[in-house]
């Protein structure tokens, strides 16, 4: 544990640090492009590469900005500095983190998210993991182009459900036991279905 | 000469803010730099800006720092954060000291080109077009 608060310590200030760079990038790509646009579209030869280039670095530092979040989100979990969460933010997150490994199988992963606001108490770093198990999960049953979607919903008695479904998959989910201690050290129920998995979560009084 | 809006950025991060003052340059307003909380409290003694763009994680004097001090000193002057750090206790007392705006880095642009432009002309009238000065 020594070990990880440490490595929390220094992603949460290199993620923050990585922040600043991705501004200034971005900055000084749409300074160029202002300054190519003060006159008009330019004339130049290739003009047209030039924009096309700043948009990639654009849209690439946005890219960066969103798995830089999630990371920093991650470290300061770690370093357990949440102990009521936001889901939705969590949900976020999660998402973002998981996206790399839906897309290395060939899938694709989509966040629905019917619940704004609800909090629940958990440490946020068990939450970013069981959340993140369960898509492997389920993804674990999945074939090259399915559709995963990582939805977050309202349930009855106060309580609030994310729910992990393939679109094309039958196979149901297997748990294990690392699973189950995730699951109980959030207080969620995990209920697995073919080709989904249910967390189903208390939310926090007065939330 | 430039009779846009007056703006003090407050930034420890040199490239970003000289850059960021540079594009609010193109659209006409008059930013000036501060690379600390504490030469930027000297700016504003110096010259009081129409906004202040601050940073929140500094060397020495925190965004916070300057905030409070900033309030305690002129409590009507519109303050934006600008930062590369969003913790919620950060926003959430940021917003308690009555901030006009609360950004991450990177910035979106057209957003905070939005805000300036409401508190330049609070009738509306869309954002500064770009335009070359100097």
């Amino acid at each position: 544990m020594h070990n990880l608060t440490f490595l929390c310590r220094m992603l949460a200030s290199a993620t923050h640090e990585m922040q600043n760079i991705l501004a200034i990038i971005k900055e000084s790509g749409a300074l160029a492009g202002d300054v190519l646009n003060l006159n008009g579209p330019p004339r130049m030869k290739h003009g047209d590469k030039l924009f096309s280039a700043l948009e990639t670095l654009e849209a690439q530092v946005e890219r960066g900005r969103t798995l830089m979040m999630a990371l920093n989100t991650c470290a300061h979990a770690a370093a357990a500095e949440y102990d009521v969460l936001e889901l939705s933010v969590f949900c976020d997150r999660t998402a973002v983190l998981a996206d790399r490994i839906v897309r290395l199988r060939e899938c694709s992963l989509k966040l629905v998210k019917q619940l704004d606001k609800g909090r629940i108490r958990a440490d946020g770093f068990d939450f970013i993991q069981t959340a993140y198990r369960a898509v492997e999960l389920v993804l674990a049953g999945c074939r090259a182009g399915d559709e995963l979607t990582l939805a977050l919903q309202p349930a009855e008695n106060g309580q609030a459900v994310l729910r992990v479904a393939s679109k094309t998959a039958r196979a149901v989910p297997q748990s294990d036991a690392e699973f189950d201690a995730m699951t109980a050290r959030i207080g969620a129920q995990a209920r697995l279905e073919a080709g989904e998995l249910r967390l189903t979560v208390p939310l926090a009084s007065g939330e | 000469m430039a009779t846009g809006l007056s703006i003090l950025l407050i930034d420890d991060e040199e490239d970003f803010i000289r850059t960021l003052a540079a594009r609010l340059e193109l659209r006409g307003m008059r930013p000036r730099t501060a690379f600390s909380g504490m030469q930027g409290l000297e700016e504003l003694e110096r010259e009081a800006p129409d906004v202040v763009l601050l940073d929140m994680r500094m060397p020495a004097l925190s965004g916070i720092d300057v905030l409070r001090r900033i309030r305690a000193a002129r409590p009507e002057l519109p303050v934006m954060i600008i930062t590369g750090h969003c913790s919620e206790q950060d926003r959430d007392q940021a917003l308690e000291l009555g901030v006009q705006g609360y950004y991450s880095k990177p910035v979106p642009f057209d957003e905070l080109l939005g805000s300036l432009r409401v508190l330049q002309d609070p009738s509306g009238g869309g954002l500064p077009r770009i335009r070359a000065v100097g």
